[in-house]
C-alpha cells in the first residue's frame, strides 16, 4: 500500500505521513436506544467504493481533516476540513 | 596487451593511469575502465567459476546482467566487474576457487562428479544418516556460496539517505526512446525525472556508434530541464512509488506518469560449451571496443538470429578483429547483410553454432545447418572454425519486469520468439525496445509519443494509435504459464540439445521474478564501504530511522561465513526503503540458493524482490 493525499494544509504528501481515522460515522443524538449505541460502536459499512473517512496528518500539521477515498484503488478524491466537505 | 587506437565515443582516458591489484598482481589500467575492461586488456579471460561445476566463467554480457564476472573489490564480495568502474589502488579479489581461478580444486567436480551430480543434485541429499548431517553441512558450507565478508565491518562514514520527489513524468531508462519521451515531455512544460543504470545516458546508442546523437539529446534534455539521474537504477515499481538507487541516495519518486524505457536484454545462445570464456553476447563485445577500447580477441566466429550480429561482426572488423564467418541462423540474408559481403565478410545462411571447442577459453566454434538440427533430419556436413571470441546474439527479449511490476501484462510474441508487454496500466508508458520498437530512429519516435502522452494523450486508444506499444500481441492475450510452455514448444526457438550445465540459460519467467539490478546492502542501509566521501544532494533529504539501521549493521548478524543470513526488519524500520513490504536482507550465493528453494512461491508473488548477490525483498518470508 502505497499512495499519496493530499493535506488540506500541506499540499501532497506520501500515506506514510498520516493517521487513518477510519470511515465517518453518525453519532446518536439525545437518548440512544443501546440498538443504536450498539451500532455507533460496532458497526462500519466497509464499503468497496467511495467513502468519506477520517485521516490526520500526523507527521505534519497535526490536523485532522475529512478525505473521500476509494477504497479499491486508495485514489483519494476529495480532501476537505470537516464542515468545508460536501456531503 | 589489446589495448586499440583510439576509438570514437570511448569513455577511457588515454592519459590518466589508474593502477590497481587482482589478486595481489598489479594492473594498469585507464581511467574510465571497468575492473573487467582492464583485466580483459592484460589478456585475462577467467572472470570467476561457476558455484557448483567451478566451470571457467568469462566476460559475456559487459552490462551487468550476468554473475560471470562478480568480483571481490576491496573485500565487498559480489562486484561485478564489468561494470564495476576501476579505482586507483582498489584490492580486486577472485571469488570462489581454490587456491586460485586458474588452478581451482573444486572443478573435480566438473571433472569427475558430472554422474554423481547431475543437474537438480540437491545438496539435502546429504541429510542422511542424520548423525553425519552437522558434519556434511559444514563442509556444504564451506563448498558454497560466492566470496566472503569481512568478520569486522570498518565504521561507515555516510549513511543511505532518501529523497522524495514528485514530478510530472518520471522516465526510465536513459536510452533513445526515453531520453527522446522526456524532451518530449519536458518542451511540453512538464517536470520530468530520468533516471538511468549507466553511468552516462545514452543506452546502446553509446556503443552501437551513436555515441554522438546521445551526447546531443542528453545535452538537449538537460536544456529542456530534465532532471537525470545517471548510474541510478530504478529497483522496483512499488504501486506507482518508484524507488530510484542512486549511489548513496534512495530517490523515491512519484509521478503522475510513468514512461518505462528499460529497452531490451540480449539473449544467449544454447549449444555445447556456451559458458566457456569467449563466448561472448555481441552488445558485450561492443561494449569493449566501443567504449573502452579493448580488442576482444583475433579471430571471430559469430552467431546470430538477427541483425545485432551482423552489425557486430561489422565493428569487429572495423576494431581490427578477423571475422572468420557469420552464421545467420535466418534462412536468407537480410539487407543489413549486404555490407558484409562488401567488407569480404563471409557468412552463411540457415546455420548456426552447435558447440564452442577449447577447456579454458574458446578455441573453435563447430557450425551446422539448422535443417540438420531438427528431430529426425538426415546428418548434414559440419565446419569447425578456429576462433578466440565466440560472438552470440540471440535476439533481444524486452527487459519487461519494471513494467510488469506496475501491473502491465505480457504475452507471448511467437513472431519474435520471446514475451512482449501486451496491457499497460493507466498512466503507465512502454517506449523503445521495451515496446517492441526495433532500431533507433523508430525507437525515437515512439518516446516522443509516449512524452506527447502527458499533453493529453491520455487514453490508451489514442496513444495505441499513435505508438505501437499495444499492437500485435495484445489482442489474444494468454495465460502466462501456457505461453512460456509455448516458447519451450516452439520448434524456432529449438536450439541445439542445450548443454546440461548451461547455466547462462534464461527464461523469460525468472527473468521476471529476478531484478535487473542486484541491490548491495548499502542501499537498505546496511554495510558501507568505508571512507566514501561525503556528497551533495540536489535536494532536501530525509534521514533514514535510527531504527533501521542498527537493525541492519551488519555487526549484530552472527558473522558466519554466508554472511550470516537473514536480517529482518520490521514493516515500520522498512518503510522508507520498501513501504508495506518485509524486508529481507542476506548475502552469499549459498543462502540466495537456499532461499530460493524454500520460498520460490513467495519469491514469484514478490513482484520484483531484487535478488541475486544482495538482497530480496519478500512479502512474506519472515527469516531464512
Amino acid at each position: 500500500m502505497s499512495f499519496v493525499v493530499r493535506c488540506p494544509h500541506c499540499g501532497l504528501r506520501e500515506v506514510a505521513d498520516f493517521a487513518f481515522g477510519g470511515e465517518v460515522t453518525n453519532r446518536p443524538r439525545g437518548d440512544p436506544s443501546f440498538r443504536d449505541l450498539n451500532q455507533y460502536n460496532y458497526f462500519r459499512h466497509n464499503v468497496a467504493g467511495v467513502q468519506r473517512e477520517w485521516w490526520y496528518h500526523r507527521s505534519g500539521c497535526r490536523t485532522w481533516f475529512l478525505a473521500d477515498r476509494d477504497t479499491r484503488t486508495n485514489e483519494v478524491l476529495r480532501v476537505g476540513l470537516p464542515g468545508e466537505l460536501p456531503s | 596487451v589489446s589495448r586499440l587506437p583510439p576509438q570514437p565515443g570511448e569513455v577511457v582516458e588515454r592519459d590518466q593511469v589508474v593502477t590497481f591489484t587482482f589478486d595481489g598482481k598489479q594492473v594498469t589500467a585507464l581511467a574510465g575502465d571497468t575492473i573487467g575492461s582492464a583485466l580483459y586488456a592484460v589478456g585475462r579471460r577467467t572472470f570467476s567459476r561457476s558455484f557448483k561445476y567451478h566451470r571457467r566463467r568469462g566476460l559475456m554480457c559487459c552490462a551487468g546482467h550476468c554473475p560471470n564476472c562478480l568480483v571481490a573489490v576491496d573485500g565487498a564480495p559480489g562486484v561485478r566487474a564489468c561494470t564495476g568502474p576501476v579505482r586507483e589502488g582498489a584490492k580486486v579479489e577472485h571469488l570462489n576457487a581454490v587456491p586460485s581461478l586458474e588452478y581451482d580444486a573444486m572443478a573435480v567436480t566438473d571433472a569427475v562428479g558430472g554422474p554423481f551430480t547431475p543437474p537438480g543434485f540437491y545438496y539435502k541429499t546429504f541429510v542422511r544418516p542424520r548423525r553425519l548431517w552437522p558434519l556434511h553441512e559444514k563442509l556444504l558450507r564451506y563448498a558454497a556460496g560466492l566470496g566472503r565478508l569481512r568478520k569486522a565491518q570498518p565504521e561507515r562514514t555516510w549513511r543511505t539517505e532518501y529523497r522524495r520527489r514528485h514530478a510530472d513524468v518520471l522516465v526510465v531508462g536513459g536510452g533513445v526512446a526515453g531520453l527522446a519521451a522526456a524532451i518530449a515531455a519536458a518542451e511540453l512544460g512538464a517536470d520530468v525525472v530520468l533516471a538511468d543504470d549507466g553511468p552516462e545516458p545514452g543506452g546502446r546508442l553509446l556503443w552501437e556508434e551513436g555515441h554522438e546523437q546521445a551526447r546531443a539529446l542528453a545535452a538537449k534534455a538537460r536544456e529542456a530541464g530534465v532532471e537525470i539521474l545517471t548510474s541510478a537504477p530504478a529497483l522496483g515499481d512499488f504501486d506507482g512509488l518508484v524507488a530510484v538507487w542512486q549511489r548513496d541516495t534512495l530517490h523515491q519518486i512519484r509521478a503522475r506518469h510513468h514512461v518505462y524505457a528499460t529497452g531490451a536484454i540480449e539473449q544467449p545462445l544454447v549449444f555445447i560449451g556456451n559458458d566457456l570464456p569467449g563466448v561472448m553476447l555481441s552488445g558485450g563485445a561492443r561494449r569493449l571496443v566501443a567504449m573502452c577500447a579493448v580488442r576482444p580477441g583475433t579471430r571471430a566466429v559469430v552467431a546470430t538470429t538477427s541483425d545485432r550480429g551482423v552489425r557486430a561482426a561489422l565493428a569487429l572488423q572495423a576494431a581490427n578483429v578477423d571475422v572468420a564467418v557469420v552464421a545467420d541462423l535466418r534462412p536468407k540474408p537480410s539487407r543489413a547483410a549486404a555490407r558484409l559481403a562488401t567488407n569480404g565478410i563471409e557468412a552463411v545462411y540457415g546455420w548456426t553454432v552447435v558447440a564452442a571447442t577449447g577447456t579454458k577459453a574458446v578455441r573453435g566454434a563447430v557450425l551446422a545447418p539448422v535443417t540438420s538440427l531438427r528431430p529426425g533430419a538426415a546428418p548434414a556436413e559440419r565446419r569447425e572454425l578456429e576462433c578466440d571470441l565466440l560472438v552470440v546474439s540471440g535476439g533481444d527479449a524486452p527487459a519487461t519486469s519494471l513494467a510488469t511490476q506496475a501491473g502491465a501484462t505480457t504475452a507471448y510474441d511467437e513472431r519474435v520468439g520471446h514475451f512482449r508487454l501486451s496491457e499497460l496500466p493507466r498512466n503507465v508508458w512502454a517506449a523503445g525496445q521495451l515496446a517492441g520498437e526495433g532500431g533507433h530512429r523508430v525507437a525515437e519516435t515512439s518516446g516522443v509519443l509516449a512524452g506527447l502522452v502527458d499533453e493529453g494523450y491520455d487514453s490508451i486508444e489514442l496513444c495505441k494509435r499513435y505508438t505501437t506499444v499495444t499492437m500485435g500481441p495484445c489482442h489474444r492475450p494468454g495465460p502466462l504459464r501456457g505461453d512460456h510452455l509455448r516458447r519451450r514448444a516452439d520448434p524456432r526457438r529449438r536450439h541445439p540439445q542445450p548443454d546440461r550445465r548451461g547455466e547462462l540459460l534464461r527464461d523469460d519467467d525468472l527473468e521476471r521474478r529476478r531484478r535487473g539490478r542486484a541491490v548491495v546492502l548499502v542501499v537498505a542501509g546496511g554495510l558501507a564501504h568505508a571512507g566514501a566521501p561525503e556528497r551533495h544532494h540536489p535536494g532536501p533529504v530525509r534521514r533514514q530511522p535510527r531504527g533501521a539501521e542498527r537493525a541492519l549493521d551488519p555487526a549484530a548478524a552472527d558473522g558466519s561465513r554466508l554472511l550470516a543470513g537473514g536480517v529482518h526488519v520490521s514493516r515500520r524500520q522498512a518503510r522508507p526503503v520498501l513501504r508495506d513490504r518485509q524486508l529481507l536482507i542476506m548475502v552469499g550465493w549459498a543462502l540466495g540458493e537456499y532461499l530460493w528453494h524454500v520460498v520460490a512461491d513467495a519469491a514469484e508473488h514478490l513482484g520484483g524482490g531484487p535478488v541475486g548477490a544482495g538482497a530480496i525483498a519478500a512479502t512474506e518470508v519472515q527469516r531464512a
